[in-house]
């Protein structure tokens, strides 16, 4: 078996400053993932540069980035990813368990995130009892724990009815209005252009839509 | 991550799968427990060895006649080939021998008031208690002058006399032996169970000459200068090989067999044999703990089997740890953790069955339990790196999962 070469994105060269709201958007196999995948470091830029802060983040070892992702980097996706059969509560608290938090003060921080997001209740049940609505704000509020700068979601409204998806964009609109950098990768041209900067991914290249 | 964590983590992924997490364990479970209870065999059978060793007493040898002859009047079948002469000669000729006591033996029906028992007879010259080690509890040796004047008096063991007078004291009493009345004139002191279960106190020692003419018929009554065997006790315990040699050399030139020709006699070293025989069972005892140990290294595959189905499972949930901030070691010790309870669970589950098993059977086949208890923190130990060793590939393969691969699986 040979494997051949694919260049997912290729002669890409943007920034996003702190403080942004940005949308990206491009059709299916564009390369949106592979770009959350570098943004978010857990992938490596095979050629090229990539800075987090003005620092170059492309030749970090591992250990170095998955602290980074914990302290600065929040991820949101699509199918909110929450661990099964763990609470709400203990999934927002994941971060804060690899940040070496002490128990209590990971329950207390977890619960001002589910409160920022507007869930002080159902914070004991499991995701299959929450709604769509209720899961992606768990998921929120675990991106969010660890007061990260940069706020990644991956088709954060994929899953959800339009108006519930409204609601979302409004939690991280407000996220944005206090201070976090938030990136919006969807392919919902609607949610796009409602948010401040939208760049679109076209065949690996990037451009102002 | 904290330790505690990765094992609060552990915890609550095996109960997750009650079920999986029992059945992965089993193998540890049985490795561990059928160690403990094999070497648990082994020291109990070591044990008895020793006890047995004990009994038969220390610096014994056994000569036996190995001719036989039939009788041309009785047609009673024996053997002249030893003789309580050579005993004799034994005693005054040889200056490592303590003791060189002539014995016959038979069973005989003692009768006392309404009981009566079936047991042992001994006959001997009076120093069979002091070759054996033997001491009467109560009342006397019988004498030289006794045997001499074949007297028809005996020694009991404590069996006896319970089976015969369970309410009072036996000695000083008449009691029939095969219908000839004896005086009880001592009470050999307790000596409990052989090895084997045998009652050593269900016995009677009388005079030689006694039991030949009264009790055992045969061979023996022509023959009263015949023994079964003579026992004899050396001075010293590491001169048994010399005085083997000298015993033979002794009777060879009594019973003037020619050089070349076969001996009519076999000194035995009863002890020796046990000796063959407890390490014959020792190296058996290694070799079954051995296996066991295998059952040990299957439970080990069954816990890397078990780990690579779970990493798989999972394969979503180590995408979302490694972007929440997870390190490769923090995946890595995750199901090192998770491995590592399954078997130090197991092993220790395994060492709970292995010490209980004995103490719970022992009692009932009546013997007594001994366990190692290096042997039960050994096989727990070995558990537990087995557990960690076959969670090392396993975890290795979670920790190189690509992340962005992971999160999208379904």
């Amino acid at each position: 078996m040979g494997s051949a070469r694919v260049d997912a994105l290729k002669g890409i060269d943007f920034s996003v400053e702190g403080g942004e709201f940005v949308a990206i958007t491009g059709p299916s196999g564009s390369g949106k993932s592979t770009l959350l995948g570098l943004m978010g470091l857990l992938a490596r830029p095979t050629s090229g540069e990539l800075r987090f802060r003005g620092q170059d983040v492309a030749n970090l070892d591992h250990v170095r980035l998955a602290k980074l992702r914990n302290a600065e980097i929040g991820f949101v996706f699509q199918s909110f990813q929450l661990l099964e059969r763990t609470s709400a509560l203990e999934n927002v608290e994941l971060p804060l368990v690899y940040a070496d938090v002490p128990p209590t003060e990971r329950r207390d921080r977890a619960l001002a995130a589910l409160e920022r997001v507007g869930l002080g209740s159902r914070i004991d049940h499991v995701p299959v009892q929450l709604s769509g609505g209720e899961q992606q704000r768990v998921a929120i509020a675990r991106a969010i724990i660890n007061g990260p700068s940069v706020l990644l979601a991956d088709e954060p409204t994929g899953a959800l009815d339009v108006r519930t998806g409204a609601d979302i964009l409004a939690v991280l609109r407000d996220l944005n209005q206090r201070g976090t950098t938030v990136v919006v990768i969807t392919h919902n041209l609607d949610i796009a252009g409602s948010i401040e900067k939208h760049l679109a991914l076209i065949d690996g290249r990037l451009e102002f839509a | 991550m904290q330790l505690s964590d990765q094992f609060d983590l552990a915890r609550r992924s095996l109960r997750r799968h009650v079920l999986r997490t029992v059945l992965t364990m089993l193998g540890m479970i049985v490795g561990v427990a059928s160690v403990i209870v094999m070497t648990s065999i082994g020291l109990s059978a070591r044990h008895l060895v020793a006890v047995e060793i004990a009994r038969l007493g220390t610096n014994l040898l056994t000569v036996q006649p190995t001719t036989r002859t039939t009788d041309a009047l009785s047609g009673s079948i024996g053997s002249r080939a030893l003789s309580e002469a050579d005993g004799a000669a034994l005693t005054n000729e040889v200056a490592k021998v303590q003791y060189a006591v002539p014995v016959v033996g038979g069973d005989a029906r003692l009768v006392f008031g309404n009981s009566n028992w079936q047991t042992s007879v001994i006959g001997s010259s009076p120093d069979y208690l002091a070759a054996r080690d033997w001491q009467t509890g109560a009342g006397r040796n019988f004498t030289l002058r006794e045997v001499a004047s074949a007297e028809k008096v005996m020694l009991v063991g404590k069996t006896v006399e319970a089976k015969l007078s369970p309410q009072q004291a036996l000695l000083g009493s008449i009691v029939r032996v095969n219908d000839a009345p004896f005086r009880v004139i001592g009470v050999i002191s307790p000596r409990g169970f052989s090895a084997s279960g045998r009652d050593l106190d269900d016995v009677v020692i009388a005079p030689i000459s006694t039991v030949k003419s009264r009790l055992i018929g045969g061979y023996f009554r022509e023959h009263r200068d015949a023994v079964a065997y003579l026992l004899v006790k050396g001075s010293r315990s590491d001169e048994l090989g010399d005085l083997q040699a000298e015993i033979e050399r002794v009777l060879r030139a009594r019973h003037r067999i020619r050089s070349g020709a076969d001996d009519d006699f076999a000194v035995r070293d009863p002890v020796a044999a046990l000796t063959a025989s407890k390490s014959t069972s020792e190296a058996l005892t290694v070799m079954l703990a051995c296996i066991a140990g295998v059952s040990l290294l299957v439970g080990g595959i069954s816990i890397m089997n078990i780990m690579l189905v779970s990493v798989s499972e999972r394969t979503r949930e180590i995408g979302v740890r490694v972007a929440v901030g997870a390190t490769r070691t923090d995946i890595r010790k995750q199901f090192l953790a998770e491995s590592a309870a399954i078997a130090g669970l197991g092993g220790a589950i395994g060492v709970a069955i292995g010490i209980a098993a004995p103490l719970v059977i022992g009692p009932i086949t009546g013997s007594e339990v001994f366990i190692d208890p290096w042997v039960c923190v050994g096989a727990l130990s070995f558990s537990i790196v087995v557990g960690l060793l076959s969670g090392l590939y396993p975890a290795f393969r979670a920790a190189s999962l690509d992340p962005m691969d992971a999160i999208r699986e379904q």
